[in-house]
């Protein structure tokens, strides 16, 4: 036994369990209980109780269904398109010589850059008068799109949400790549199998949990999205469209003073997370096999 | 080397430390609505730095714009207990009430203080009767309009709606906006305004509580926001922009006519004062009143109960407070522009037979969000405005 008196890690586990405590479960648990006590404004106290009201209320909300809505096809599209571009770039430059580097910096580089720098470069990019894209479309002499229209809004804020963490994924797929031992490959080649065969049949399954981790953390991370919306399309604009769980849930917490709502909506988002990503979590290890 | 450098440190961290037991006064906090574009801010700024010499005491500052998540910010650091010590904040107003208990009545600062003598100004009494905030200036709004692009087209200034209809008709042929407005951002000017238009004064002030009938030009208004949309009176992305982004359209003869309060006419350039004026909404009904505008005074500075109680601080607060409402503190801070847009501001408010307080002011928050939020469907026709100012009203707009 390394550890022979486990009484010394009691010292690191204890601190680390009471902060988690005090900063996560105390606040969740009265986050419910909020939830079901009328409070109105952030310096409120609750006043009457109202049960499971709030949660009632969210089936005839058209901005809650809208939210959830957009927040479940973002999920979807993180997964495919931030997992998934992420594993093509990743398999590319793991398959070059010179410059993985370059590509690891280049890629990662969005990560480092703060959302809201981010948020307000793609604002720049889509005014409709001056904006940057329409300036290019000027110079051939295009007619100026009004990008945040209402049928093409989502795919507006989409774009730059995808295209940010898409370098995170990169790299951990990368890190996940490079752990594949040399001698695997070449066996494979003896046996005959290159090209998309070494993709498919080796490299795939080797790290199918490295992809599975990818994909949770992805799908947990597309329901609390938040500070590039809340930059880009304030307000749900237009007309409330582009409400993600987490930017209605400030707007109702923070904007409207609905204290009760936005906690309850906060238990949803909380519990759509656990419930989504523990379901693909299993999804995923069954379609990969058990055993692989 | 290593112990010479552990001392040097050692040091610097005591001299520090002293230098700290040894400074004079106290850290003052203060948050207000002197930021950004607002003209006023340097002479804010001045006078807190002169404070600051006279008194030896420190102000931290943290001003912003004022918009809905300032509100928001400021309500809650009361609730976690990091409220500034001074600030300037709306009085007699939605927004106030939840901080009433927070804060410290003018009638009380003058019974311990009253040699200072702070104005108790009846505008800002609070239902309780007291009055807990001081204001430095009052406002006003109204419809601002780019004279020369008027003029460029042969135009009337849109003193009647006919005048108003044929001139979005004109701005709109010749690719420039009519009214800038972002209904997804700061939509409020121009939802009060259509209200003014559709009926009397005293309609836009009446208060229905829950479950009354709504009043008829609450209704129209929202009808004429749809219209002006379905004439082409706005932008394209109208419900997709920001306040920010339209007003520039303005500012950059863009756009010929803005909804707007006293404030945004400090931040017009001065090259710009004889070629902008600014005239009451046109009436659509015939019983609205067209002279009537919005206005009133709606913000004041505060101490909080916070730094009342606190006696380290309390002489320092009352200090400042009584400096930043100093008369010669309220001419630094008015309202400064000239020209023919000085002239129009006070033909409109001087013809005004009626000057109504912000609907928005004085309902409840979270009506009053739902309220903007239907602001870009209200325009587009996507939502019917029976349905939504019934629920304005009956969600408990006044209580």
């Amino acid at each position: 036994m390394l550890y022979r008196d486990r009484r010394p890690l009691l010292v690191f586990l204890v601190p680390a369990f009471a902060l988690m405590l005090v900063m996560l479960y105390y606040p969740f648990v009265l986050n419910i209980i909020n939830s079901m006590f009328e409070i109105k404004g952030m310096a409120g106290e609750p006043q009457a109780f109202i049960g499971i009201q709030n949660y009632r209320d969210m089936f005839s909300d058209p901005t809650m269904a809208i939210s959830i809505q957009n927040s479940l096809k973002m999920m979807g599209l993180t997964v495919i398109f931030q997992v998934g571009l992420a594993l093509v770039l990743a398999l590319m430059v793991d398959s070059i010589k010179k410059g993985q580097q370059f590509f690891r910096v280049v890629f990662f580089f969005p990560i480092v850059i703060s959302a809201t720098a981010i948020g307000l470069m793609f604002n720049l990019f889509y005014i409709r008068d001056g904006g940057m894209l329409n300036q290019i479309l000027g110079l051939f002499g295009m007619d100026p799109v009004f990008w945040l229209d209402k049928s093409t809004a989502f795919t507006m804020v989409a774009i730059p949400v995808l295209w940010q963490y898409v370098g995170f994924y990169f790299v951990i797929v990368l890190t996940g790549l490079s752990s594949i031992p040399e001698d695997v490959y070449e066996s494979a080649a003896i046996d005959g199998a290159t090209g998309f065969k070494k993709t498919f049949y080796i490299t795939l399954p080797l790290i199918r949990d490295v992809l599975i981790t990818c994909a949770t953390l992805s799908i947990t991370g597309a329901i609390k999205v938040f500070d590039l919306p809340a930059v880009i399309v304030n307000n749900g604009k237009p007309n409330g469209l582009t409400y993600f769980l987490g930017t209605y849930m400030h707007n109702q917490t923070f904007v409207a003073g609905n204290i009760d709502y936005g906690s309850a909506i906060a238990v949803v988002i909380v519990l759509l997370g656990v419930i989504i990503s523990q379901t693909v979590n299993r999804l995923l290890l069954r379609v990969g096999g058990e055993d692989a | 080397m290593k112990k010479t450098l552990a001392l040097l440190l050692t040091l610097a961290l005591c001299l520090s430390m002293g230098t700290f037991a040894l400074a004079d006064g106290v850290t003052l906090k203060t948050v207000s609505t002197f930021a950004g574009t607002d003209p006023a801010t340097p002479q804010y700024n001045a006078i807190l730095a002169e404070y600051e010499q006279e008194s030896g005491n420190k102000v931290e500052d943290a001003s912003a714009t004022s918009d809905e998540a300032w509100k928001a910010g400021v309500l809650n650091d009361f609730a976690a207990g990091n409220e500034a010590d001074i600030m300037f904040y709306f009085a007699a107003t939605a927004d106030s009430e939840p901080i009433l208990d927070k804060v410290v009545s003018i009638q009380e600062i003058n019974e311990a203080y009253p040699e200072l003598n702070l104005t108790v100004n009846e505008l800002l009494t609070e239902a309780d009767g007291n009055v807990y905030a001081i204001p430095v200036r009052s406002f006003w709004e109204g419809l601002f309009v780019n004279k020369d692009l008027f003029d460029q087209f042969d135009l009337e200034l849109p003193t009647d709606w006919a005048k108003l209809e044929l001139a979005v008709a004109t701005f709109k042929e010749n690719g420039i906006v009519p009214i800038a407005v972002s209904l997804s951002d700061i939509p409020h000017y121009i939802l009060e305004f259509c209200i003014l238009s559709a009926g009397p004064a005293s309609e836009h002030q009446a208060k229905p509580l829950s479950g009354e009938a709504v009043p008829e030009s609450w209704i129209k208004g929202m009808e004429v926001l749809r219209k002006l949309n379905e004439m082409g009176a706005f932008a394209e992305d109208v419900n997709a922009t920001t306040e920010t982004i339209t007003s520039q359209l303005f500012r950059d003869k863009k756009a010929a006519m803005q909804l707007d309060g006293s404030w945004f006419a400090n931040g017009l350039a001065q090259e710009n004062w004889d070629n902008t004026v600014v005239v009451p909404f046109p009436a659509t009904e015939d019983d609205a009143d067209p002279t009537a505008i919005i206005g009133g005074t709606s913000m004041g500075f505060y101490m909080t109960r916070k730094a009342w109680d606190d006696p380290a601080k309390r002489d320092a607060a009352v200090q400042l407070l009584a400096k930043l409402t100093s008369d010669d503190s309220v001419e630094r801070m008015g309202f400064v522009f000239g020209g023919e847009l000085l002239k129009s501001a006070k033909r409109m408010v001087g013809e005004a037979k009626a000057m109504c307080t912000p609907i928005q002011d004085m309902i409840d928050t979270e009506v009053r969000n739902y309220w903007f939020s239907q602001a870009p469907a209200l325009a587009d026709g996507t939502a019917d405005a029976t349905e939504v100012m019934t629920k304005v009203v009956n969600d408990g707009a006044y209580k």
